[in-house]
């Protein structure tokens, strides 16, 4: 075996007429000789809107995972790999001195744990935790962070008895001020990534793209040089990547042909799969691919924006989410929140998955993840802000002891949560909105 | 801003041992000034205690809520600071929880079975304030500073409390010494001070005869198990909080001086004309006046909630254009003052 000293840059990129594609963690950019360097550690927030059905969420005893209730079965093979934290609460969610408004503040507070200022124009908030951490670690990465939406964004009106619709639709705050709204239209978050046309209109680069070949067939030249150096392992690394950015790519393309076909009572953005299963595989296998390539470490992912009123014709429900939270104890509209619930982590799940399967070193990259899943609403009938569903997924780098259900007291920030991950992410916030320290128990070492 | 209609009322803070009858009888004062609408319990801490000691604040409270209990967004759980291991459970407390009823269940209803159950003791006095109308809080800490100390290191709190609370009466007890020393130091809010000797006792009488009409009352076995009666029970808190929801009653006067915490917790008031502090005393003219308020509502009914109205269409429709209104008015305002050039 020849051993060389000599290491591919880990910030390789191959290059293109208008593209640039990131390349994985290979072999090569960490040689034999070398003093091994650990892989990145990645974090995101999974945002899920209008509660949960809490009856088939809530695990009773704290300690290992063994049975899991209903809605959190899809993770069963996953056991091992997440923990639940329970009795988390997002104060400034709740209605206090205010009343009605529940839906705008609850993903307002979520993440910045701050008083939501109760206006259609004059936005006040807080940094969100994912900002506060993409503030001080984003120059290491080409995108500082991703924010991601399965549903169309609204910036402005009065979409919450006086809430403006940025607090509703909007999870991650880069300033008091200023909410950065997630993209929500595939081909907008894959040039977002390779680096074409981010600013054009969906239907310009779909007219674009019917003169133009793939992406990868713009950096041709620079794949076979990097190709040229590389061992067979990291040959074959680098193929499989080069497959799944152009699956993506076509899955892209191919929801834009649909483009046309909108299911009835959908508000679909153009270029967005009509089965939002297809969606939410197609805009986290983006995400896989982002963080696999190292182009950003944080990222939000809001499965719906707060109130949101998407059916789920998919799994038989016409209904809008939204309206049938308002169960009042209704065991036919709770057994339709349980089925919407269990399908977004049956989702979440395969998201898990694919990060478990690819290889980092001696670990993988859901263990070099902290992957939180949550609502700022526990029950949405109620309106509730406190014992809030709340999973954290992967090790943090050898960090968190998964496989666990812990249960905190009640009254817990979830800031604390994210304080805990964000110095984990090396970052010393101090303080994250209404934190009031780490918290403990994530760990048993 | 508030819910449209409400009138602002006191909202306790109180931070206790619960380890005297004086706690006790505080928690019967502070549910009956409630029920009469004269106040709202923000929060219960207990501090230096047991589980079961939450559990009888606990049970307490649900003695006196009538119906279904509140939700989160109305009514916050009991802290408890379990940062510490905690001690076994006081007779008293155990004399509450183990009563049976003559089916040989629990007689009082508690939701406290660990301490996940119960809140955590700082983050719950913080988020509390905020349920608060500003200016309308009143802490009682009669329990070591400890935990009301941390609070102020939380960021935003110390100018929370400014705004939210108006007094904060700091009832004699044995102290953490540096949290004291921190909270006469930083504390942002005026401070009083309610000593031993300021307060009256409250007469074992009472316990025998005011509370005729229930046969089971948890607040009247806490008292009975704390030693053999009759005895009239040393009740500081008692005054603090009386005098924290009815600051004008005209039964307390306030001395100025300074509070200090001496090196082995113990803590002094010493008058000053130009002190910093003021010393909470029960107006000895007025002592059968005092009493008699604090027996009638420490051994009132629990009362139900009152009857939320139903609205009509027509009403529920001026309500919505009242509120955009109101909405309409505040962009309006806020852009004029956005846009107003600065001096």
């Amino acid at each position: 075996m020849i051993i060389t000293k000599k290491a591919l840059d880990r910030r390789t990129f191959l290059r293109g007429i208008g593209a640039s594609v990131a390349l994985p963690m290979l072999d090569a950019m960490s040689p034999a000789l070398a003093s091994s360097t650990p892989a990145p550690l990645r974090t995101a927030w999974f945002y899920v809107p209008n509660g949960i059905d809490m009856r088939n969420w809530v695990i009773d005893e704290p300690g290992p995972l063994t049975k899991l209730p209903p809605i959190l079965q899809p993770l069963d093979s996953l056991k091992s790999e997440f923990l639940v934290l329970s009795n988390l609460t997002a104060n400034w969610g709740r209605p206090l001195l205010v009343g009605a408004g529940d839906h705008g503040r609850a993903l307002a507070a979520y993440m910045t744990g701050s008083i939501v200022h109760q206006s259609v124009s004059n936005l006040k908030l807080g940094v969100s935790a994912d900002q506060i951490i993409a503030k001080a670690i984003g120059p290491q990465t080409r995108l500082p962070s991703l924010e991601l939406g399965l549903e169309e964004t609204r910036q402005a009106g009065n979409c919450d008895n006086g809430y403006s619709c940025a607090y509703a639709y909007n999870i991650a705050w880069k300033t008091a001020t200023q909410p950065l709204p997630p993209i929500s239209d595939p081909r907008g978050l894959f040039e977002r990534l390779f680096g074409v046309d981010y600013f054009a209109t969906p239907e310009e680069r779909a007219r674009r793209l019917a003169m133009r070949r793939s992406i990868l067939d713009s950096v041709m030249d620079s794949t076979g040089k990097v190709q040229r150096g590389l061992g067979p392992v990291d040959r074959r690394k680098l193929d499989e990547f080069l497959t799944s950015v152009r699956e993506v790519e076509q899955q892209v393309e191919k929801s834009e042909k649909d483009g046309m076909v909108i299911n009835p009572g959908i508000e679909k953005p153009f270029g967005v799969p009509s089965d939002f299963g297809d969606y939410f595989k197609l805009m986290t296998g983006m995400l896989f691919i982002a963080f696999q390539a190292d182009l950003t470490r944080v990222a939000t992912v809001m499965i719906g924006r707060e109130g949101s009123n998407r059916p789920y014709p998919e799994i038989g429900i016409p209904d809008s989410h939204h309206p049938i939270t308002h169960h009042q104890k209704n065991p036919v509209l709770l057994d339709k929140i349980s089925a919407i619930n269990t399908y977004h982590v049956k989702l979440f799940a395969a998201f898990l998955r694919r990060l478990k399967e690819h290889k980092e070193g001696d670990s993988n990259l859901l263990d070099n993840s902290m992957i939180c899943y949550g609502s700022g609403l526990s029950d949405g009938d109620e309106h509730l802000h406190d014992e809030l569903p709340t999973i954290l997924a992967g090790r943090g780098g050898k960090f968190f002891s998964p496989g666990r259900h812990i249960i905190y007291q009640r009254e817990t920030p979830v800031t604390n949560l994210f304080a805990t991950m964000a110095q984990r992410m090396g970052v010393q916030a101090g303080h994250i909105g209404d934190s009031t320290g780490q918290l403990a128990e994530l760990s048993l070492s | 801003m508030q819910f449209r209609g409400r009138t602002p009322v006191v909202g306790v803070v109180y931070n206790t041992t619960m380890d005297r009858p004086d706690a006790a009888l505080t928690l019967a004062l502070l549910y009956g000034l409630e029920g009469k609408r004269e106040s709202r319990v923000a929060s219960i801490a207990v501090t230096g205690n047991s589980l079961g000691a939450a559990a009888f604040a606990d049970a307490v409270f649900r003695f006196y809520q009538l119906g279904p209990l509140p939700n989160a967004n109305r009514s916050l759980p009991v802290g408890l600071a379990a940062d510490k291991p905690l001690p076994p459970d006081s007779p008293m407390v155990k004399a509450v929880l183990e009563r049976v009823n003559e089916k040989g269940e629990p007689q009082y209803r508690h939701g406290m079975r660990r301490v996940s159950d119960t809140a955590e003791a700082t983050a719950l006095m913080r988020n509390s304030l905020a349920y608060i109308e500003d200016g309308w809080v009143t802490v009682i800490l009669s329990a070591p500073a400890t935990y009301l100390a941390r609070i102020l290191d939380y960021a935003g709190t110390p100018d929370l409390i400014k705004s939210k609370v108006r007094t904060t009466i700091i009832s004699d007890c044995r102290q953490d010494v540096a949290a004291m020393r921190r909270v006469l130091a930083e504390w942002p809010t005026s401070l009083v001070f309610c000593g031993r000797d300021a307060a009256l006792p409250y007469p074992g009488s009472s316990i025998e005869q005011d509370f005729a009409w229930t046969n089971a009352h948890p607040v009247v076995d806490f008292y009975r198990a704390y030693k053999p009666m009759p005895y009239d029970a040393p009740a500081q808190d008692l005054s603090a909080a009386l005098f924290a929801v009815r600051p004008d009653s005209g039964f307390f006067q306030l001395s100025p001086g300074l509070i200090e915490v001496l090196d082995d917790g113990g803590m002094r008031f010493t008058p000053s004309a130009d002190g910093k502090h003021k010393r909470l005393i029960a107006d000895p003219g007025k002592k059968d006046q005092i009493l008699t308020a604090l027996r009638e509502v420490v051994a009132a009914k629990p009362v139900p909630p009152p009857e939320r109205r139903r609205f009509t269409p027509e009403e529920l429709e001026k309500l919505r254009r009242q509120r955009e209104e109101e909405i309409k008015k505040r962009e309006l305002e806020e852009r004029k003052a956005a846009t107003k050039p600065k001096p």
